[in-house]
């Protein structure tokens, strides 16, 4: 018994070491900055299920205090914010476990070795897409669709060209012309379904 | 039956419902067939078109579209070792080898046509199971739904990921988003934070298309600088007799193929699950009963014939508590669900009395669909593999532009394309956390039917919760999906412990 608990104890300590040698990691990377990308791979990798687990609980706590400003109604005798709270509090919990699973995963994490690790993972390239596509939609809603989706499509495959392959800019000018206009001849005249038009060309 | 067959007979057979056949099979075919598509985003994209069409043609066209998608897969898998849609992941464990042998036409005949049979097998189940099924349902309540719609729940979560507990995050999270807007009972706004748009809560076509066409650019612009190009083995069927094996052969596989469409039509029937899952645990079981199990996985028919029979069988299974119950099996069954509430038809037990027509046109088109399939699929191998070459930076924003489309018509809003967004950005997170995304959907979906059935149960009972468990049918499901849970922690559990032996040796 005695024993147990011992090795229980150890096991915290660990833990609680951990998560202290995350802030101190994080503290001397920012001093530093050396290895950056490489380095934060591998931290958030290891910590991935414990980041998974708090990211889930703190939208699990949000959701559950809106739930308490959900109106009640006095007709019906089980409320609309029921249900809410049960999904939050379930999902509270489920977190709980993946923070402890988080923990126990983080524990038993194996650093990988240097050449397995550098996976040509691009998290600028994602971004821009991400703000690319934002953009889009905005802009859509000014320039109309065929326009903002022809200075869409241009940049999008752009953006998504390996790097080994030459772009063909003419393809890709005509691809980027060809598609919205034909999309917008089929989906308007042949199946009358509505596109944005846009502020400018409206009306 | 036979009058019922008659009534969908003539709602299916004219020019524009056996077009769309055809065209929603080749299509479907060429979504499963490139990396990346899948059934679940052809169906997503081709919905908003059914809405100007009248509802026997546009389900025609989506079901088709599913015929197809889930066969297309083994095109790629065969020929580049890549599968197309999860659910011909098995499909290369031994169709690759073979095409490395040189006999790729054989691989990829055998795949079609037990495709196919598939098909067939699960659709009697299909046509005779359902009908029965539903007059069963009729006399479901609020209990049973709710203990149902939990079951569902749980089945999926457990099966879709490796972790238990992320399979639930995501399916609560779906609930959770499912929240947002009035509420189904009282009409009371929730989570609208004053936003109009928000009153009537996020519709499911574009939480789908987010989920699952965004977070496939977003993984595609990850690793895009630095892919290579895939490698595709030409293949000729000029000079191939027949479907490219002998009568032999397939005489040799009957029973693989029974057991497999089996094991495919009842995972598609549980709720949650479907050809994904089917697949690979087809290839398990016949690789475990096999003679000769040391062969597998070097280029044998019997694995092909494994994974291809039980997918596409997993899609008359998946069509079973769709129609019957109004619970959808899958990703795919939860698009043809928005398909037909979309033209006002609520699929349940209802259904077989009330829209014959629609029901029995859906059986038939599985039945036309998958002939075509047959033809179309094995004719055409040479365009379907030439599709493969299509750059991925052409073709993803392209499918985007269609996305827009789609989520643009369902309600002739830009606030439905933000939703595309907010989902992609929230598909692309759950890639990162490793959390599966398809209980999202099913959450989702389901989610706004448990709450519904459980808050009129409890008003019914006056706030007792015990006729939950004491009514047979809903105990029944309920102690189903404890078990199923249970189950699936103790198989992750068994799983990791496997795995932790093997890494120590």
């Amino acid at each position: 018994m005695t024993i147990y608990v011992n090795k229980k104890n150890k096991n915290k300590k660990e833990m609680d070491f951990d998560s202290i040698r995350l802030l101190l990691f994080w503290a001397n990377e920012n001093i530093e900055g050396r290895n950056k990308d490489l380095m934060n791979g591998q931290i958030f990798k290891k910590y991935k299920g414990l980041i998974t687990g708090i990211v889930i609980a703190l939208f699990a706590i949000a959701y559950l205090i809106g739930s308490l400003f959900i109106k009640r109604t006095k007709f019906v005798s089980i409320g609309a914010d029921f249900m809410p709270k049960i999904y939050g509090t379930v999902l509270l919990l489920l977190a709980a476990c993946q923070v402890y699973q988080g923990f126990l995963e983080a524990k038993q994490f194996v650093t990988a070795t240097e050449k397995n690790e550098v996976k040509q993972k691009d998290t600028k390239n994602v971004l821009l897409t991400f703000i690319l596509i934002v953009s889009y939609v905005a802009l859509m809603e000014l320039l109309g669709f065929v326009v903002s989706s022809m200075i869409f499509l241009f940049l999008m495959s752009l953006l998504l060209t390996p790097k080994n392959m030459k772009h063909n800019y003419i393809v890709t000018i005509i691809f980027s012309v060809i598609l919205p206009l034909g999309a917008y001849l089929f989906f308007r005249k042949i199946m009358h379904l509505s596109l944005p038009i846009g502020i400018i060309f409206g009306k | 039956m036979l009058e019922s067959f008659a009534i969908g007979a003539q709602a299916i057979l004219n020019p524009l419902c056996l077009l769309n056949i055809l065209f929603g099979v080749t299509l479907g075919i060429v979504f499963g067939a490139i990396p990346g598509l899948s059934a679940t985003m052809a169906l997503a994209l081709f919905l908003p078109i059914t809405y100007s069409m009248d509802p026997v043609a546009g389900i025609v066209l989506l079901v088709s579209l599913y015929i197809g998608g889930i066969s297309g897969g083994l095109i790629s898998a065969i020929l580049t070792r890549i599968p197309g849609t999860p659910s011909s992941v098995a499909t290369c464990f031994d169709g690759y080898p073979l095409t490395a042998k040189g006999e790729g036409p054989k691989a990829l005949g055998v795949g079609i046509v037990f495709s196919f049979i598939g098909t067939i097998m699960s659709t009697v189940v299909l046509i005779f199971m359902a009908p029965w099924l539903a007059k069963i349902a009729i006399k479901f309540g609020a209990y049973e739904y709710f203990s149902i719609a939990v079951f569902s729940l749980t089945m999926m979560a457990g099966l879709s990921g490796k972790s238990i507990v992320k399979g639930l995050i995501s399916g609560f999270m779906g609930c959770i988003f499912a929240t947002v807007g009035m509420d189904s009972i009282g009409s009371v706004k929730r989570y609208t934070f004053g936003n109009v748009q928000l009153a009537s809560g996020f519709n499911i076509l574009p939480v789908l298309v987010g989920l699952f066409a965004i977070s496939e650019i977003l993984i595609t612009a990850e690793k895009a600088k630095h892919t290579k190009e895939m490698e595709i083995v030409k293949v000729d069927i000029k000079n191939i007799k027949g479907f490219g094996f002998t009568w032999e052969e397939f005489i040799g596989q009957k029973w693989n193929m029974l057991i497999s469409g089996l094991i495919g039509t009842g995972i598609g029937i549980l709720p949650g699950i479907g050809g994904g899952i089917a697949n690979v645990l087809t290839y398990g079981v016949i690789k475990n009963r096999s003679k000769y199990p040391e062969k597998f996985g070097t280029g044998i028919i019997d694995g092909i014939v494994a994974s291809e029979t039980s997918n596409n069988a997993a899609i008359g299974g998946a069509l079973v508590p769709l129609l019957a119950l109004g619970i959808p099996g899958d990703t795919v069954t939860a698009m043809l669900l928005g398909g037909l509430t979309i033209q006002g038809i609520s699929p349940g037990p209802l259904m077989f009395t009330e829209n014959v027509d629609i029901v029995y046109a859906i059986f038939l088109t599985m039945i036309i669909g998958s002939v075509a399939m047959l033809l179309i699929e094995f004719y055409g191998l040479r365009w379907f593999a030439a599709l493969l070459n299509i750059p991925k930076h052409y073709l993803l924003p392209g499918i985007f532009l269609f996305c827009v489309i789609g989520a643009f018509g369902i309600g002739n809003r830009i606030f439905d394309v933000w939703t595309v967004l907010l989902f992609g950005a929230l598909g692309y997170a759950f890639h990162k956390m490793d959390i599966p995304a398809s209980p999202f959907i099913l959450g989702f979906i389901i989610g706004p039917l448990m709450e519904t059935n459980l808050r009129r149960g409890l008003m019914f009972s006056q706030g007792d919760f015990t006729p939950f468990l004491t009514e047979p049918i809903s105990a029944l499901f309920l102690s189903a999906a404890l078990i199923s849970v249970v189950l699936n922690a103790l198989r992750i559990k068994r799983a990791k412990v496997t795995s932790k032996v093997n890494m120590d040796i």
